[in-house]
């Protein structure tokens, strides 16, 4: 408890400090989660260049709210930074809708994003599930969630955020966090486990028609042994 | 796929990491941007002052203040005694010096403990009060008012030692003339028996008996006598000297602390402090 204490006092310390424009908290805040704020974003977005745009001006805004004293009111850097990627976000998907003019809902199941910068550098499709490992299929399944699962999923375990820290950075409870956390990975179970089905189902489909036609080529060879023979 | 398993597969996309040279160039970006608009490195002087305001705001809710206070009352409690007991009476903690050990001596229910407590704190301020007078560069002009104050204490705790000595004394001298009568009464029996015996001589023993009844009180120098019956003579004479050196000593014991709480207000008057030092802790002795 006492180590917890020093690490919430430590914290608050350097907020305050960030609060009073001190460069070096900052830059040291920026270092150490630039890749995280990065990450959270790629995996909104789904674009690297996008992800790489949006994460610069998460920082840039970060500084413009400690100029104009318009801080949000967080109780740690980290969840501060969340919050201003989340809204930066929010913004971009607004700015997309009104530029395509759709609509696009945060809560939609529908809401599937199109990933450009795969491990593989391909779209998602049928044929390149086939070669893809574990991981990569988790990644792209990932994509196929809501948004509020989605999000959820990468901040509590893939950046490592704690439940307390995702309510405060999402504004919602504690329970609520839990409750999200356990649909939202029951959600992508489902996904991966319907696909890695698929998978076996059409492997076996076609291990079986390889089994007739292997059979149909070996009843071929008989007739065609027995036809020299007679001849 | 296991929940377990996923969730391992998920901890992996912690993999995917910006570009080194897009984090290094927006490093810069950021720096420049801040040189510029009034970012400033804080000195040391303002880091205190805001882990000070932190604390502060740490400290206004209600399970820190706790918590804050009873490690204050824990601390004080641990540190603040020892240093409490060397405070001196130009000191600002000898008020709380003196209100715990009054607080000590009202919690000590045995009479005589409360006595002897009362005095070896009365005899530990005077022995203060002249060591701080024995020091010369503490006479000077401006500390004349205080001098005459301590001067004042002085008599009064000087006073009070007395007193507590010698109701002590008075204690032990009572109980002395108890344990004396208590004796008497056996030698009584013992007489009353003796002259049933005694038939012959019956009323001469009888006689004899009420004689030394009578006669067992302290004579012109204050020596109790013991009974004189017969079979006791030879046994009488040898703790009447035991007694004898006893009251003996006691007398002096007694006329001694009197004289030296007499000597000590002499020398002290006379400004003799070392002096009145030495007899403060030959007081302090017989006390124990």
């Amino acid at each position: 408890m006492p180590s917890g204490l020093i690490k919430k006092y430590k914290e608050k310390q350097a907020l305050s400090r960030l609060k009073r424009k001190d460069k070096e908290v900052f830059i040291s805040a920026y270092d150490k989660y630039g890749s995280e704020i990065n990450r959270f974003i790629y995996y909104k977005v789904g674009k690297r260049e996008e992800a790489n745009d949006l994460t610069s001006q998460v920082f840039l805004k970060t500084w413009e709210h400690i100029q104009n004293k318009s801080l949000i009111k967080t109780n740690t850097i980290r969840a501060l930074f969340y919050r201003i990627a989340r809204n930066i976000v929010i913004d971009y998907y607004r700015q997309k809708s009104s530029e395509t003019s759709e609509e696009i809902s945060l809560d939609s199941d529908d809401n599937h994003i199109d990933i450009e910068d795969m491990a593989s550098g391909e779209n998602s499709s049928i044929d390149s599930i086939d070669r893809k490992s574990e991981r990569e299929l988790i990644e792209s399944k990932l994509y196929f969630l809501k948004e509020d699962y989605r999000e959820i999923i990468v901040m509590r375990f893939v950046n490592d955020l704690s439940p307390d820290e995702i309510a405060e950075i999402s504004g919602k409870s504690k329970g609520n966090v839990r409750v999200l956390i356990h649909r939202s990975l029951k959600a992508l179970r489902d996904l991966v486990s319907d696909e890695m089905k698929e998978k076996e189902d059409r492997l076996n489909k076609e291990s079986e028609a390889d089994t007739e036609k292997n059979k149909e080529n070996d009843k071929e060879d008989d007739k065609g042994k027995n036809k020299k023979n007679n001849s | 796929m296991t929940g377990k398993q996923l969730i391992t597969n998920l901890r992996e996309l912690k993999n995917e990491q910006p570009d080194n040279d897009f984090l290094k160039e927006n490093r810069e970006l950021l720096l420049t941007q801040i040189s510029n608009s009034g970012g400033e490195k804080i000195g040391s002087f303002k880091r205190f002052l805001i882990a000070f305001e932190n604390l502060a705001k740490a400290s206004a809710k209600p399970a820190m203040s706790i918590a804050l206070f009873l490690l204050v009352l824990v601390t004080a409690g641990v540190f603040g005694a020892s240093y409490l007991e060397s405070s001196k009476p130009n000191d600002s903690l000898y008020i709380a010096r003196v209100l715990s050990e009054r607080m000590k001596v009202n919690t000590t229910f045995n009479e005589e403990a409360r006595e002897k407590l009362a005095s070896k704190y009365a005899l530990s301020h005077a022995e203060d009060i002249v060591l701080i007078l024995s020091d010369e560069n503490f006479h000077s002009e401006e500390n004349s008012e205080q001098i005459a104050r301590l001067s004042q204490d002085f008599k009064e705790e000087i006073s009070k030692a007395s007193e507590g000595i010698n109701n002590l004394e008075r204690n032990n001298n009572q109980e002395n003339i108890t344990s004396s009568t208590s004796n008497n009464n056996e030698d009584r029996v013992e007489i009353s028996e003796n002259s049933s015996e005694g038939n012959e001589d019956g009323q001469d023993v009888k006689d004899e008996g009420v004689m030394i009844i009578a006669e067992n009180n302290k004579d012109e120098n204050g020596i109790e006598i013991m009974t004189t019956s017969n079979e006791e003579e030879e046994m009488t004479e040898e703790e009447v000297i035991e007694m004898e050196i006893a009251q003996v000593e006691d007398q002096l014991k007694g006329t001694s602390s009197e004289d030296i709480i007499k000597e000590i207000t002499d020398l002290f008057e006379k400004d003799k402090f070392d002096e009145a030092k030495l007899k403060l802790n030959v007081l302090k002795e017989i006390l124990q």
